[in-house]
């Protein structure tokens, strides 16, 4: 493999590999880099244009300004039909995907500096076909960078695994969305017992609020409910959520603690609705299916205040709202300039350029 | 052996013991022996005091077992002790064989979990001493005619033909003065508190049976025994009418019981259903209880629809025209020799048609003249006189000019209003003791008169004839077992299990509901070679046990003609709903033929509510249900009768007969697919909801394209 190549893996699904691809790539670039992006085997099939493409790939590949076919840039695409045929031994061998792969690179990577390379679901994703990051990176020769989401503690039996199974083309890994109590833990404990490892902790990213917030009309799409009040202020983020059942005395005293919360409540407690509204929540969620009173709808009109019915009850919802708001991709302007700020103030990019030798 | 039943002992005691406090006046104990006393009972009472010889002029026992010689010992014992001691009164009553016990004493279940338990135990004993219990926590009973006044209450209640029940004390007392006031009788008065042992059911059973019972009234707030309270009062609205009230807690009734069946609410449509089913007339507040009870027990039921308005005055009369519409009862067409008996009677200027409207300046004569006129038309079946104030005659004049005529009528109903009047008192009760209900403004005699009229036409219907539908119950048994299987298998199955949609089609196949050509397809070459086999174009619908609302993660493509259509459809849907519900298993598509054109879209359904069984729903699908809850319910079984009434109950019945553009629905088609899933909700209690949405229906038919079939927790 002529370019160097660097491939962006994650621990678990959804850790941050878009933020980081977006993060590196648009770093790089202001240094002068002439880069090359794919995201090799897509599990978010999409169509645009007539080709067919995943919508990640796509959608890093405009942030960084390049514009090459969506096919080429995806050449293996994880559709329903690819996978059941792949459980059926459908698809084509590991070996001849892999061909594939290669010849989408050289089609792409002639005269760049460098091919960043985005990953899928895990670095284990997609073993039932061969088109793990692990095979991928080992077979085609990739250097490696993956970023670990703290979800308590940091997954060191993993990156351990991943070191021994990757050697020395893993550069190194970033511990991403790290709360600010856990901060000196991780720099006192885990970062020196990594490094013990052999393993490089390339930086550490800061839990923010901003990186896991939604928009308001996404966040009704994922929950399947219909804005019904305020649809003009439906671009705004909600940051949170909070779940109005209790007596709007005590409602009050959670409410004020945070900001851009989404209030999710029961269509038929207009009490804490209109405490919501009132107290500029960012959007009120009425469950059951049930519409709001005239008086609710009208003063949300006023305020400003998008209005979302759902049909599922309070505890589904708020079931839905923790994984969307855990899980939510990286699509927004506002969320785009936040993770390159972060990854580009909070990495060590020499150490990385040094490895990949660019 | 007890020649009389028990709860003929309790309402028509031959003796009455009390046990309770009376030293102190205005004590419980106090006031119910006083009024018992004063309320001239033939029988014996026996007041139980330990230290006086006797109490307000009784004869007083030293306690219960002084009473074990007599012979029956007591019928009935009524206990105005502390919560804390009924529990042993009880055991006395059982240890004399007394045979029912009144408590009106509180501190039980209302009061929390002690109070619950001490209830219990009362329950306990009765049961096993064959004891029969009113109350705990009951304002008590009275019965005029056997001059019994076992209550709180003072008033002196005049024998008659209401039967009045209640579960709450205020409504208990405020219906006596009520009645006392419009100079009404009644024959049983009476409040079942916590209904520890008796409840609605078998209070309405008893007054169904007594003869001196003509109406029976009530206000409830719950009934305990759904189906059996149905049972009964199928029965007896038959002979007598049964006017309700029930207090509906509204925001809890609001709150959605499932997500899916979310427009359905549950307790406050059970009711109304149950009520519907069983030709209860359904009071919407006290006042309409009260003017309805009235209406019935003092005038015979009209044998038709036609009522004649009678007004010294115009506008009284277009405000009883106007009520009559909305009350959905018809202003009588007068014959032309009524009309030329009035142009004999009135000036010429009045108005000789329905409303008559007599003018300002006629004589008392003159208007019970107009009214006979009225009431000879063989199209009139009943009459409302309304009466302003005027200059002409004073309102006792009229009164007796207008009761002479009345009574030569007595088989059509006849109804007074003397509007603008401040003191109607002696009037009323001069028509209240001739038995004519007297109103102060025209509507509520108007909606009297309507509901009289339907409970006329519902006592003349037919008894319901149930239908049974051809279904293959062994297969369907076998079905209902598999998934009961895989339920236990998941154990992470908290609440209800949905049937797989593959064995709910199995299911609506046994029973022969008609449902829309549908296969799995895993890929979408499956997709495209089963749209070949089906020869026309399909949707594809995403398949995943996660989701139920397919629409809502657009999981649905429809009129897909050509393989590269089904295709991408295929697709764009599984791709799409991965991203937007990352919890989902996704299996494929469903692939089905496509609904017919020209088709509306409805939902049936049924979901079980704890009292009453099963409900079933009907109405137009998606917003017409969400939004505007434009739903009918019925509980199962349902006749075919009742499935009829349930179709035209939606205010968008208008659209099924036709439209502009659609037309008249085949509604048999409806009604068949309405009876299979009440015949299903019968044969498996273990189904806690099935909804079908959409139905498909047209001229030609009906036909289901989604179901949804949920398992109670409890089928194991």
């Amino acid at each position: 493999m002529s370019v160097p190549a660097l491939y962006i893996g994650s621990t678990v699904p959804y850790a941050g590999k878009t933020t980081l691809n977006v993060g590196i790539g648009l770093r790089l670039q202001k240094e002068g880099l002439n880069l090359a992006f794919m995201k090799p085997v897509g599990q978010i099939p999409f169509e645009r244009d007539g080709q067919n493409g995943d919508e990640d790939a796509a959608y890093v590949q405009s942030v960084l300004n390049l514009d090459n076919p969506l096919d080429l840039i995806t050449p293996i695409l994880i559709t329903q039909d690819f996978k059941v045929k792949a459980f059926n031994g459908q698809v084509d061998k590991k070996e001849i995907l892999l061909e594939k792969i290669k010849k989408a690179i050289q089609k792409i990577s002639p005269d760049k500096d460098l091919l960043l390379i985005g990953g899928t679901g895990s670095m284990f994703s997609n073993r039932y076909c061969g088109m793990d990051a692990i095979t991928l990176i080992n077979e085609l020769d990739f250097k490696a960078v993956i970023i670990d989401r703290i979800n308590h503690e940091i997954n060191y039996d993993t990156l351990i695994m991943l070191k021994d199974s990757l050697g020395d083309r893993l550069i190194g890994v970033v511990l991403n969305a790290v709360p600010h109590s856990f901060m000196g833990e991780a720099e006192n404990i885990f970062v020196p017992f990594l490094e013990r490892n052999k393993i490089k902790v390339l930086g550490m990213l800061p839990q923010d609020p901003i990186m896991s917030a939604i928009r308001i009309d996404v966040l009704a799409e994922c929950l399947g409910g219909r804005i019904v009040a305020a649809q003009r202020n439906s671009g705004r983020m909600v940051e949170s959520f909070l779940i109005g059942t209790m007596q709007v005395d005590n409602f009050m005293t959670y409410f004020r603690r945070a900001a851009k919360q989404a209030v999710i409540v029961g269509g038929d407690r207009a009490d804490v609705q209109l405490v919501a509204i009132e107290g500029d929540c960012s959007c009120l969620i009425l469950t059951g299916n049930l519409y709001p009173n005239d008086i609710i709808l009208s003063r949300a009109e006023t305020l400003n205040i998008p209005v979302i019915i759902v049909r599922d009850d309070t505890y589904t919802v708020a079931k839905h709202m923790e994984r969307i708001l855990s899980r939510y991709k990286l699509r927004d302007a506002i969320k785009v300039r936040r993770a390159a700020l972060m990854v580009s103030g909070q990495l060590d990019f020499q150490a990385m350029r040094q490895a990949l030798r660019v | 052996m007890h020649s009389r039943s028990p709860l003929t002992v309790l309402f028509s005691p031959a003796s009455i013991a009390l046990l309770g406090s009376f030293e102190t006046p205005g004590s419980t104990g106090n006031i119910i022996l006083s009024n018992l006393a004063a309320s001239g009972f033939n029988g014996k009472i026996f007041p139980i005091h330990p230290d006086k010889p006797s109490i307000l002029g009784l004869p007083a026992l030293r306690n219960l077992k002084e009473l074990g010689g007599t012979q029956p010992p007591v019928d009935l014992t009524v206990i105005a002790l502390p919560a804390g001691q009924t529990v042993a009164a009880l055991k006395e009553i059982a240890q004399i064989h007394g045979r029912a016990a009144l408590v009106v004493s509180s501190g039980f279940k209302e009061t929390g979990h002690k109070g619950a338990a001490l209830e219990k135990e009362l329950v306990e004993i009765a049961r096993n001493s064959n004891i029969i219990l009113l109350g705990p926590n009951c304002p008590g009973l009275i019965n005029p005619g056997a001059n019994i006044n076992i209550s709180f209450s003072g008033a002196a209640a005049a024998p008659g033909n209401i039967g009045f029940f209640s579960q709450s004390g205020a409504m208990f007392s405020s219906f006596i003065t009520w009645t006392q006031k419009a100079r009404l009788g009644i024959s049983t008065v009476v409040g079942f508190g916590n209904k520890a042992m008796l409840n609605e059911a078998d209070i309405l059973a008893h007054m169904s049976r007594d003869a001196g019972t003509g109406v029976i009234a009530g206000y409830i707030e719950s009934i305990d025994e759904g189906v059996r309270f149905m049972n009964i009062a199928q029965l007896t609205t038959r002979n007598k009418p049964v006017i309700l009230m029930r207090a509906s807690g509204t925001s809890a009734g609001a709150r959605a019981a499932s997500a899916h069946t979310g427009a359905v609410d549950g307790l406050d449509m059970a009711y109304e259903a149950a009520f519907k089913q069983t030709g209860i007339i359904r009071a919407q507040n006290s006042a309409e209880l009260f003017y309805l009870s009235k209406a019935f027990a003092s005038q015979p039921l009209p044998q038709g629809p036609g009522l004649a308005v009678v007004s010294n005055a115009g506008g009284t009369g277009i405000i009883a025209a106007d009520a009559c519409e909305k009350a959905q009862i018809s202003m009588a067409s007068l014959s032309e020799k009524t009309i030329a008996q009035l142009k004999n009677i009135l000036p010429p200027y009045a108005s000789f048609f329905n409303p008559v409207v007599a003018v300002g300046e006629i004589n008392a004569e003159g208007l019970a003249k107009t009214a006979e006129a009225a009431l000879q038309d063989r199209n009139v079946h009943s009459l409302l006189v309304i009466i302003t104030p005027s200059s002409f005659f004073t309102l006792p004049q009229v009164t007796e000019k207008l009761l002479k005529i009345f009574k030569k009528y007595s088989r059509k109903p006849i109804f007074c209003c003397f509007m603008g009047e401040e003191n109607l008192m002696d009037i009323e009760a001069v028509l209240g003791a001739a038995g004519y209900p007297l109103f102060s403004f025209p509507e509520p005699a108007v909606h009297s008169i309507a509901a009289m009229y339907k409970y006329k036409l519902w006592k003349d219907t037919p008894m319901p004839v149930n239908v049974s539908y051809r279904r293959d119950i062994h297969k369907a048994r076998g079905i209902i077992a598999s998934a009961r299987t895989t339920a236990k298998t998941s154990a992470d199955s908290g609440g209800a299990v949905e049937l797989p949609a593959r064995l709910a089609h199995e299911l609506f196949h046994a029973y022969e509901m008609p449902v829309l050509k549908t296969k799995m397809a895993r890929t979408s070459d499956e997709a495209v070679q089963i749209a070949k086999q089906f020869g026309q174009s399909v949707a594809l619908k995403i398949a995943s046990p996660q989701i139920t609302h397919k629409t809502d993660v657009r999981g649905v493509a429809l009129r897909l003609d050509n393989p590269s259509a089904i295709r991408s459809a295929f697709t764009d849907i599984t791709a799409r709903v991965r991203r937007l519900r990352h919890d989902a298993y996704i299996a494929g598509c469903f692939v089905q033929e496509m609904a017919p054109n020209a088709a509306h879209e409805i939902t049936i359904g049924f979901k079980r509510d704890s009292r009453f069984g099963a409900m079933l729903f009907f109405g137009f699908a998606g917003l017409q249900q969400e939004v505007f809850k434009d739903l009918s319910c019925r509980i199962v079984p349902l006749s075919l009768g009742d499935v009829q009434t349930m179709l035209r109950e939606i205010r968008g019945f208008p659209v099924l007969t036709g439209t502009r553009k659609h037309k008249t629905i085949n509604l048999t088609a409806i009604e068949d697919v309405i009876l299979i899933l009440s015949q299903l909700a019968q044969d498996f209690p273990e189904i806690q909801e099935a909804d079908c949405t959409p139905v498909f229906v047209s001229e030609r038919g009906a036909v289901v394209a989604d179901m949804r079939v949920l398992l109670s927790k409890s089928c194991e």
